[in-house]
């Protein structure tokens, strides 16, 4: 097949689609920034969906609650019910909790399919002394049934990846115990946070919000839309990771210094993005 | 022991208000039956004294301590046990229109906790200060025939249970009261 095409959805207060839009482009796809009032109907056009970061609506009512109602999401989570890949990340990762699409039937029966029902919600952080927005770097390991997501097929289980955080409300979190429970037994919980040697542990800066499980990024049972709330998009050069996280992808990053092409290759989260460009192209292989 | 309740009102358009208004009747199907909504941020202080001297302390806590209100954006209504001390009940509502209102706030609020404890010892209150509690006061205008239905009417537009019902809390993460 050519390019695959991705939507960047822009809602009112995105602020993260160009470099979303970047990043996909990197990874060999063709990406168009598509505003939400545009007729829904040119989304058939599209192989698959990118919510980007920001505050849709200014956040308005709740991070979120207002861009999930809106007309193109009906469009979208349609294509989803037909298996195109969607990727929400991090405000975009809010609007697919506020349509139900995540975690979409959870420990409803049914096999997981989709309930429509709101199961779940993105809250504000708890950390420990202090209160509101959060922005720092984390870093997050796969798990669970990770290598069935569309979006983390290319990852290693074995390198915990380095991520920037920025979100007041991150803290994935249910009052509902058999969605917990289920979440964990599906292996729907595909990223989470851990230290930089990999260890997943629960307090406060590792887990920077307080989430369930220590979840990052949370994906359906079919595993082709996932909410993600740490930003891959401002890591998709290796230039972009900072020097001082004491990880293999810091050494790599002061190795490259001098070296131009090196400081343009790949960062951390451009493997997201091919795993996305790979589900597509095997899934049109499938058509 | 008195609590004291502070809504606080923006002196502007409320664009939080007026955007989930717009919401309710264009995307959700209440153009015929959402006639009004507003919304207040509410603070509960629940305070170590009796009536008369949280009285005074409020209005402390309202007018002086810049804290809660600031007085070239907003307006204040204040409470204490119920009872309104400054300002009124707000129930403006046209002929044929109910007003039901709610009460909102997120669940482990540590906005609320830091607040509280900011009043304590950052501006010297002590244990005068118990507890803080912060939410939104949201007043719906319904058209409906009597007020269980303007109250069921109000629960489908509170609560949002699915991507077609609700959206003012999502029960995950806040709680509410209709009052």
């Amino acid at each position: 097949m050519s390019r695959p095409r991705v939507a960047v959805i822009q809602f009112p207060g995105s602020n993260c689609e160009h470099e979303t839009a970047t990043a996909v482009e990197r990874a060999g796809m063709e990406a168009a920034i598509f505003r939400w009032n545009r007729d829904a109907d040119e989304l058939g056009g599209f192989d698959g969906f990118i919510l980007p970061g920001g505050f849709s609506y200014q956040d308005r009512v709740r991070a979120g609650a207002i861009a999930a109602k809106k007309t193109i999401m009906r469009r979208i989570i349609s294509a989803a019910a037909d298996g195109a890949p969607v990727l929400g990340i991090c405000n975009g990762a809010q609007v697919l909790v506020e349509t139900g699409m995540i975690p979409g039937g959870a420990g409803r029966g049914g096999g997981g399919r989709p309930t429509g029902r709101i199961d779940m919600a993105l809250a504000p952080n708890v950390m420990e002394g202090r209160s509101g927005f959060y922005c720092d770097w984390a870093h997050v390991r796969p798990s669970g049934r990770w290598r069935e997501c569309a979006f983390l097929a290319s990852l290693s289980a074995d390198k915990p990846l380095p991520i920037p955080i920025a979100h007041g409300e991150g803290r994935f979190t249910t009052t509902d115990d058999s969605v917990a429970s289920a979440l964990g037994a599906e292996g729907r919980i595909v990223l989470q946070y851990c230290t930089a040697g990999g260890e997943v542990a629960d307090g406060f800066p590792t887990n920077p919000n307080g989430s369930l499980a220590a979840a990052a990024g949370i994906c359906n049972e079919r595993g082709n839309v996932m909410a993600l709330m740490p930003h891959p998009e401002r890591v998709s050069f290796l230039r972009q990771v900072p020097d001082d996280l004491g990880d293999v992808w810091s050494e790599r990053k002061v190795g490259a210094r001098g070296d131009s092409a090196a400081m343009a290759g790949p960062g951390p989260g451009l493997a997201l993005f091919e795993s996305m460009r790979d589900y597509i192209r095997t899934r049109a292989g499938r058509a | 022991m008195a609590d004291i309740e502070l809504l606080v009102r923006s002196k502007a358009v409320d664009l939080v208000a007026s955007t989930a208004r717009r919401t309710l009747q264009t995307d959700m199907g209440f153009a015929s039956r959402l006639s009004l909504l507003q919304r207040e941020d509410y603070w509960k202080i629940r305070v170590g004294c009796e009536a008369e001297a949280a009285a005074e302390l409020a209005r402390e806590l309202a007018h002086k301590t810049k804290l809660f209100v600031n007085p070239n954006k907003h307006t204040c209504r204040i409470r204490i046990d119920g009872q309104f001390i400054e300002g009124a009940e707000d129930d403006g509502a046209e002929p044929g229109v109910r007003t039901v209102h709610a009460l909102i706030s997120f669940r482990d609020d540590e906005a609320a906790v830091l607040t509280a404890e900011t009043l304590r010892s950052t501006l010297g209150y002590g244990e005068a200060v118990q507890s803080v509690t912060r939410g939104v006061w949201w007043s719906l205008g319904l058209v409906a025939p009597s007020d269980d239905a303007a109250r069921r009417l109000a629960e489908s537009i509170i609560v949002t249970k699915s991507v077609d019902e609700g959206l003012l809390v999502n029960p995950h993460s806040q709680e509410y009261s209709i009052v």
